[in-house]
């Protein structure tokens, strides 16, 4: 019991001290809504100021405009950890090292929830959507999948950091693995928005990518540290 | 017919001469690389 | 007398190596003229059902090579041993040739048979973020620094990777697919002759894998020898 009660105290300090370095990169995840909402702001000059889109289009270009706000805030993690060593206090936790991603996950997730809540918001203002259908889906499959999507940044941003040319790289290796989760993502929120579709198998998808990345990084993220 | 001839060609085309250049192209590689070892194994003597 | 000796090291392997691809040659004649001669038109495609027969083997050798290089990975990452990292990146990167070979020659097909050469088929899709995956791969590999850190970090990717191809492919079948499905869990859907020619091009180009595998898993260890020499010839002359 004793043992439990250590085991979660070291779990909570891992995730209080990735918030608290989180919070003091404050650049990652201001650039990243500040280009989140430029790029609503240019999809919807280039539709031509349009008053009203369809659904579909709508939620895709909301998707996009959700990753042109994580990527950055992604790339800056990476930048801060390969060139300020900001997981090598991490590494000093006594717990197994994959509990560092899952605590990097926890922190992660939250904020990539509230930055891109900044772009849906916006988003709904400038190209006028009206409000959906069933908001309650809406926030469950938008939470949904920035979860999951957050989970594949932090993973890959992992792996990227001892790359030479990472902001190269590091797109090219999360678009290809994301992609099904973009589609997952823009398929339940159309159905949120527009009652358009069928949900059922895209919640499965999400469900599939949130297991892979609870059991894979316990395999793989040790590796991934490793110096 | 003569169209889908030409499809047809351009396939098998790509296919097999795709793999032969492949090929040619490890057979130089490896052949440059074992030239390098030669030349620094000697270097190192 | 060093040349003489160098040279007597590599002959024979010269020699195993035009012995091997000289018998593939006359395999890969036998199968070109079961595939584009011997084999009988389809009553509605015509002759372009013989595009298949090149088609469907590099997309089959493409998977079986990333499933090579997958099972490569895991090994590398479990025993450490630099050998697996070599088989994995050689069989990746021939993965990656076939695969473009098949998304060509597919397009070669599409274009007559459905009058566009590139559709929104699940199929198509699914093996063009294939290549894009695999080319993450190349791309992430050639910029890591140190022997042992390329091979730890691309083998995690390389796990990755093929994982996603599952999910990947399921996640897009959902959409309708145009795409024919040679084989299915009922049998191959084709006259006898036919099935043949599909058959010996599998064959065939399964060896020329292998040949490309040994060619290709030997240049990496030569280049390897290259690295560590390099290193040598710095620590002696600073």
């Amino acid at each position: 019991m004793r043992e439990v009660g250590l085991w979660w105290w070291r779990f909570a300090a891992l995730v209080r001290a990735e918030a608290a370095s989180r919070a003091r990169a404050r650049t990652g995840w201001i650039a990243g809504v500040c280009f989140g909402v430029l790029w609503v702001l240019v999809a919807g000059i280039a539709l031509d100021g349009t008053a009203r889109l369809p659904a579909a289009w709508w939620c895709g270009l909301l998707w996009l405009g959700v990753l042109c706000t994580l990527v950055p805030q992604w790339l800056a993690d990476s930048a801060g950890d390969a060139e300020m060593g900001a997981t090598s206090g991490l590494l000093l936790a006594p717990l197994d090292r994959s509990w560092i991603f899952y605590a990097r996950w926890c922190v992660r997730a939250g904020f990539a929830c509230l930055t891109a809540a900044a772009v849906a918001g916006t988003s709904f203002i400038i190209l006028n959507e009206p409000p959906p259908r069933h908001p309650a889906w809406f926030a469950a499959a938008f939470v949904s999948g920035v979860v999951v999507l957050s989970g594949l940044g932090t993973f890959l941003a992992t792996l990227a950091t001892v790359s030479r040319s990472r902001e190269a790289v590091f797109p090219l290796l999360l678009i290809p693995v994301a992609l099904p989760v973009i589609l997952a993502s823009v398929r339940l929120t159309v159905y949120a928005a527009a009652s358009y579709g069928r949900p059922q198998v895209w919640w499965e998808v999400l469900l599939a990518y949130f297991v892979l990345l609870c059991v894979l990084p316990w395999l793989l993220y040790e590796p991934a540290l490793e110096e | 017919m003569l169209r889908d001839l030409w499809f047809l060609w351009a396939a098998a085309g790509v296919v097999t001469l795709g793999t032969l250049a492949y090929t040619v192209l490890l057979w130089m590689r490896q052949t440059r690389l074992e030239q390098l070892v030669a030349r620094l194994e000697r270097e190192l003597e | 007398m060093e040349k003489h000796r160098a040279d007597a090291r590599r002959r024979p392997r010269v020699g195993w190596f035009l012995a091997a691809a000289g018998a593939l040659a006359a395999v890969v004649w036998a199968d070109l003229y079961l595939a584009l001669i011997a084999s009988p038109p389809e009553e509605n495609m015509g002759d372009l059902v013989r595009i298949m027969y090149f088609h469907v083997p590099c997309a089959w050798v493409a998977l079986f090579a990333f499933f090579v290089s997958f099972i490569a990975a895991g090994m590398y990452l479990w025993r450490r041993n630099t050998g697996w990292d070599s088989l994995a990146v050689s069989s990746a990167e021939i993965g990656l040739c076939f695969t473009t070979l098949a998304l060509i020659t597919g397009a070669l097909w599409a274009r007559p048979v459905w009058g566009a050469w590139w559709t929104w088929d699940p199929r198509l899709t699914t093996t063009l973020i294939l290549w894009f995956l695999y080319a993450g791969y190349f791309l992430l590999r050639g910029s890591l620094d140190g022997r042992e850190r390329r091979a730890r970090v691309s083998a995690v990717y390389g796990v990755i990777a093929f994982l996603d191809v599952p999910v990947v492919h399921m996640s897009v079948t959902w959409w309708r697919s145009i795409h024919p499905a040679v084989v299915s869990s009922q049998g191959i859907h084709m006259p006898p002759g036919m099935a043949d020619a599909l058959w010996m091009g599998l064959c065939t180009w399964m060896a020329v894998y292998a040949l490309l595998l040994t060619v290709r898993y030997r240049m990496e260890r030569q280049r390897e020898r290259v690295e560590r020499l390099v290193a040598r010839v710095r620590a002696q002359t600073s």
